[in-house]
């Protein structure tokens, strides 16, 4: 368990370092615990108002829950919310029977794609967790990715004390992660702390509840009886089952989420 | 709440480094049993036999050619503390992540290997770890199991490793004898050394310090940026008021603080580590990200210095590079190579250039003056980064 108030100061100043050195930085979302967390932040860092856009990826495969959450929280929260989709794609008919690596690069990563190159984005604020999967335990802050969106995991620039650069010359733009720092538990104390909106499907109906939040169809809810942001970081607390257990793209076997990664996904 | 230490592992190549964590990780009970089943079967099925160190060699390059390639992060706890560990690669080519790592790290261990003794990374990493600003180590004299646990060979490689110490300068250190692989005085105490007391789980908790601050600081802090008369930025030591007078250097501006705020929230005082924004009246110009801002203190502001830096590429006096401490940045150039050294062999050299992957005291002269005060007084503002147009040349601190 961390101090939150440090936690929150470490994740200000770099969302601060992102804003003063890049030109069009924006947030990502997917409504997430996470990602809503990192919005909280931002909105801290400037004064209530985020000064760039939110940009939440739809693959069109969300829960509803998510949609309606998305739009709820956009219209209170009053910031830029753009809605990034790979139409193409979902034209030609991709989705999860497809193969899910083949569906998550198209709809996810190829989408984030299409609206950097399109918005010239140089800085895209990312809410990865190191204790999410052991690929992000290997993360930087700051982070780049050249054009094809790769991440040279094997050749990554030193990160020396809390100096947050991006010297690389082949970068196209740059991952920055402000909470990298945080674990699952924290992120639930920080909700609980500052009372922050959280999508209902966290919350235990029938004795499951979903506790990392992905595409409907592959995303299961674990079982659970917590209903309230208490009773989750009290299960926490006691469980051995791994976060991102119900995600299908985060399994372990055949190295899926290196292989996502090192193409681009988040 | 518990105490949090950051804690990196180091020393040389199949040490067992990784071993020792993913060692504790599952003596502990801390890796959980579904996440050690995922990677045994990821491991089995692709290639071979589990072993402890794939707990933290989550990369499948890493696995597969049996050595760490990159840093990482993970988490234990004890009844006093939460330590947040650092494993990283021990093959030369990796320095840099080494290097990364031990940056964030307040203590180490030094892994050394019982049979193979003191070598090229074990030196080096030492003294990277020094350079970096960790002033503790404790040294786990590894594999005692291969010398049939006996205490002559343990205090052999004690001796060889604290002469090693002694040399490049480090004061604080402890020794524990362990087998990674066999899981002996790292969670559980060794059935195999009756002559060694403690785990080394027990060691760290009694041995290693959290570094506290001081007391007594130069009120300093950094600017983010700043619009209007709002400045963005970040104490780094001591602390501020409102209405306290500031002074802005390089610029020489001044002003007084009419409000503060501290991760939006409005407040009378902020310390070392708040992230601030502050309404300064009177001021007769515009501060600039990476101004220094102070009170009641002359910072050091310095056109040349003498920087104790490690290259991760070639450095060429006499070409254009750019220094960067915290959030300033000015254009520099080396303008004398003082004294070089190898820190696989801590052997001096001398030559026209500094190569990769050395140890160097250089004088920088900058284009403009800079903030820069002593590493070991403050170190966010003691310690910088040079770069190219190719990407970073080197770390560095200020020491003169």
């Amino acid at each position: 368990m961390n101090d939150l108030k440090e936690l929150e100061k470490k994740s200000i100043y770099i969302i601060r370092e992102a804003y003063a050195q890049f030109k069009n930085v924006v947030v990502l979302w997917s409504t997430g615990k996470d990602s809503t967390t990192a919005l909280a932040l931002c909105r801290k860092a400037f004064d209530g108002k985020i000064p760039f856009p939110v940009v939440h990826i739809d693959t069109s495969y969300k829960f509803p829950e998510m949609y309606e959450f998305r739009d709820r929280i956009a219209k209170e929260w009053g910031f830029d919310l753009h809605v990034v989709r790979n139409e193409e794609a979902l034209r030609k008919g991709m989705g999860p029977h497809k193969g899910k690596l083949v569906c998550c690069n198209a709809l996810k990563t190829e989408a984030l794609k299409q609206y950097i190159l399109r918005n010239k984005v140089d800085a895209v604020i990312v809410a990865i967790r190191r204790d999410e999967h052991g690929i992000r335990a290997k993360e930087r802050v700051f982070s780049p990715r050249d054009e094809n969106f790769r991440w040279a995991y094997k050749e990554q620039e030193p990160e020396m004390w809390d100096i947050y650069l991006s010297q690389s010359k082949d970068k196209t733009h740059v991952r920055v992660h402000p909470m990298l720092e945080w674990t699952e538990i924290d992120v639930w104390r920080y909700v609980r702390k500052e009372n922050l909106p959280v999508n209902p499907l966290y919350f235990a109906r029938n004795g499951k509840r979903y506790r990392s939040l992905g595409c409907q169809p592959c995303t299961v809810p674990i079982e659970s009886n917590a209903k309230t942001v208490d009773e989750i970081i009290e299960e926490l607390k006691k469980t051995d089952i791994p976060e991102r257990s119900g995600r299908a793209q985060d399994k372990e076997r055949a190295y899926m989420m290196q292989k996502l990664r090192s193409l681009g996904y988040m | 709440m518990k105490e949090k230490m950051n804690v990196v592992v180091i020393g040389h190549i199949d040490h067992g480094k990784s071993t020792l964590l993913g060692r504790l990780l599952y003596d502990s009970g801390t890796i959980k049993k579904r996440v050690l089943e995922e990677i045994r079967k990821t491991v089995e099925e692709s290639f071979g036999k589990f072993e402890y160190a794939h707990i933290l060699d989550t990369l499948q390059e890493e696995r597969e050619g049996h050595m760490t390639i990159d840093i990482m992060h993970t988490w234990f706890s004890t009844d006093k503390r939460e330590y947040t560990f650092i494993d990283c690669p021990g093959h030369h080519e990796f320095v840099r992540n080494m290097l990364t790592g031990a940056s964030k790290a307040e203590g180490a261990i030094l892994v050394v290997s019982v049979v193979e003794g003191v070598e090229d990374q074990t030196r080096e990493h030492a003294l990277l770890a020094k350079f970096v600003g960790i002033g503790q180590f404790l040294i786990a004299v590894n594999k005692m199991d291969a010398v049939k646990w006996k205490r002559e060979e343990y205090e052999r490689i004690k001796k060889e490793v604290t002469e090693m110490l002694e040399e490049i300068g480090v004061k604080k250190f402890v020794f524990v004898p362990i087998s990674a692989i066999q899981g002996d005085n790292i969670f559980k105490k060794s059935r195999h050394m009756d002559w060694q007391g403690k785990t080394l789980v027990e060691v760290m908790d009694e041995f290693f310090e959290v570094p506290k601050k001081k007391g007594n600081e130069p009120n300093l802090g950094v600017v983010q940026y700043s619009f209007d008369d709002k400045i963005v930025g970040r104490v780094e030591s001591g602390s501020f008021k409102r209405g306290d007078e500031l002074l802005f250097e390089p610029s020489g501006l001044r002003g007084v603080v009419e409000e503060m705020s501290v991760c939006g929230e409005p407040c009378e005082e902020a310390s070392s580590g708040d992230v601030v924004e502050l309404r300064v009246s009177g001021m007769k110009g515009k501060v600039s990200r990476g101004e220094v801002f102070a009170h009641a203190y002359l910072p050091k502001k310095k056109e040349e210095i003498i920087g104790e830096i490690f290259t991760f590429t070639e450095l060429f006096p006499g070409k254009g590079y750019v220094l960067h401490r915290g959030t300033a940045q000015v254009k520099c150039r080396i303008s004398e190579i003082l004294e070089k050294m190898d820190p696989r062999k801590l052997s001096k050299t001398k030559g026209g250039v500094v190569e990769k992957s050395m140890l160097a005291r250089v004088r920088i002269s900058m284009e403009e003056p800079i903030v820069i005060e002593d590493f070991t007084k403050v170190p966010s503002l003691g310690r910088f980064v040079i770069t190219g147009p190719e990407g970073i040349v080197c770390a560095g601190k200020y020491v003169g």
